[in-house]
């Protein structure tokens, strides 16, 4: 009988976020339990994850199991509970060998390389996800006043948008009522610097192009135009490069803020837009 | 800023932690009363293990402060005091339990308890471990006549250990008449159900954490009750709850003894 394998997923809340690959466990006991001890994909999603923890909990669930008993393991992840999720059993068709698992390694666990100006989607996502629970408390995210991953198509007339340098940005969400429009996007200072900065830039370059037209908004649609960036982790910036992309965003912004403390301007701003929406 | 009343004792405000309970002042007495957050919508079910049925439907909801796991759609609102007793004896006693508070919307209240940030929701592999502070919420469960702890009334978490959930069935808080009632049930059902009452079994009671408990004084169980009464619309028993709670305090060694038989 050929060996077999399985991908163990995992997700700290389930009912928020999506389920992430962490380990390989092979039927094989010489192999067992595999896992990248960086856990890139669970990095994306939850940065403060504890890794250490996870590697204890496996570990120990492998170890109830008996003598790596891969079946017998793989029923006990599949009863721990909605944060863990466990493939079907695939047989491999080659012979495991220590090469086979570093490639399957690389392959299930490594970071997703599909990135779109220097972040994953799945990076992108979870900077959605953290600015809908702040929009959630001023009223609800899934409002169709709000604009998601937006085009300036989404949100600007075609005379305003005629004015526009370029139009080729977007921003996580926009909040658009008759008399505000307010553009909110997010970074993650956790991320790699790289990656920061990257995005800092993107922001402060759409940030910069709606500026532009903010007068023309005002005076050909009344509405008043207002450009937030919110800064997620819960960490201080630390590096240089985390504070230089700070300072950029502030200077295209009206308002840097942590996701924790909303402003009050920006805050009165969201509760505003979401009365005008109920009326 | 009148100082706030925290477990026993009075503290200073800078001292205590604000986001937990509101104060109510009634007549001399000071409630502990859990807050008070809206519900935005009726959210998503929770997902229990493969083959597991969660008996209270809990749902991860968005309230007006956030998510928080919500239970107490039934509209038994015993079932809603007894978590808030059991949840406000335990922080009395220093044993780890989430954040919480009452959740509300148009048409009914339900217990709400935030989640616990980087924790594992199976705890089974960490419980061997943390004998010590399942010794002690099995104590709790004593006081409370809560006879459903299993492994899923914990979660793991790296820092905090074992952190204590459910307390849902508690029998002294969510009977009616607890007094007369609770002579129908078996003490010894008290004792963790499944694999948790099996790895229990070789641990010794924690006799100082039995004095602990039994000096919960008079007005911390009656703030609990009372905070609990303020809060649960249909609670009406709180006093009969209280005085349960009162009488099992009072002989709390001999049922500990009687359940660890």
């Amino acid at each position: 009988m050929s060996e077999q394998y399985s991908v163990v997923r995992f997700s700290p809340t389930p009912e928020q976020t999506e389920h992430v690959n962490v380990a390989l466990l092979f039927s094989d006991p010489r192999f067992g339990l595999v896992y990248d001890q960086k856990f890139p994909k669970l990095t994306c999603i939850a940065p403060d994850f504890d890794k250490g923890f996870l590697i204890e909990y496996l570990m120990a669930v492998v170890a109830t199991a008996g003598a790596r008993d891969f079946s017998l393991a793989a029923t006990t992840v599949r009863q721990a509970g909605a944060q863990f999720q466990m493939t079907r059993a695939r047989e491999l068709s080659a012979p495991l060998t220590a090469e086979l698992v570093q490639n399957l390694t690389r392959v299930h666990l490594s970071r997703a390389k599909h990135t779109h100006k220097g972040e994953t989607s799945i990076e992108r996502r979870r900077i959605e996800r953290k600015l809908d629970v702040i929009l959630n408390r001023y009223g609800g995210a899934d409002h169709p006043w709000i604009k998601k991953h937006a085009r300036p198509s989404d949100y600007l007339t075609e005379d305003v948008r005629a004015h526009l340098k370029d139009e080729r940005f977007r921003i996580s969400r926009v909040v658009s009522t008759q008399k505000q429009l307010i553009a909110i996007d997010g970074l993650d200072i956790r991320w790699e610097s790289h990656t920061i900065e990257r995005r800092a830039l993107a922001i402060s370059f759409a940030f910069d192009m709606l500026t532009r037209v903010k007068e023309l908004v005002q005076a050909s649609e009344q509405r008043d135009l207002y450009l937030g960036a919110v800064i997620l982790g819960d960490s201080e910036p630390s590096s240089a490069k985390q504070d230089h992309a700070i300072d950029i965003l502030r200077r295209y912004s009206n308002a840097v803020v942590s996701e924790h403390a909303l402003p009050r301007e920006l805050s009165e701003r969201l509760r505003s837009a979401n009365n005008m929406l109920r009326v | 800023m009148w100082p706030r009343w925290v477990g026993s004792r009075v503290v200073h405000p800078a001292e205590a932690d604000w986001s937990r309970f509101e104060i109510l002042v009634t007549g001399d007495e000071l409630l502990a009363v859990p807050s008070v957050v809206h519900l935005v919508d009726r959210g998503q079910p929770v997902e229990g293990p493969e083959g597991v049925v969660y008996s209270t439907s809990p749902r991860v909801c968005t309230c007006t402060s956030g998510s928080y796991f919500v239970k107490g759609d039934s509209g038994d609102p015993g079932m809603v005091a007894a978590e808030v007793v059991g949840y406000t004896l335990a922080r009395s006693l220093k044993i780890d339990v989430p954040e919480f508070a009452i959740a509300r919307d148009s048409q009914a209240t339900f217990f709400a308890s935030k989640n616990v940030d980087g924790c594992i929701r199976d705890a089974l592999p960490f419980v061997r471990k943390h004998l010590g502070i399942l010794t002690k919420v099995i104590v709790l469960d004593v006081l409370l006549f809560n006879n459903d702890r299993n492994v899923g009334g914990f979660v793991a978490h790296p820092k905090r250990g074992l952190v204590a959930l459910d307390f849902e069935k508690s029998k002294a808080v969510r009977q009616q008449h607890p007094l007369i009632q609770l002579a129908s049930f078996q003490p010894r059902s008290i004792w963790p159900q499944g694999v948790l009452g099996t790895i229990a079994r070789g641990a010794a009671i924690p006799g100082a954490f039995v004095r602990e408990a039994k000096s919960l004084s008079d007005a911390q169980l009656r703030s609990a009750t009372l905070g609990a009464a303020q809060v649960v619309p249909g609670y009406t028993w709180a006093e009969a709850s209280e005085l349960a709670l009162r009488r099992r305090r009072d002989k709390l060694e001999e049922l500990v003894r009687e359940v660890w038989q």
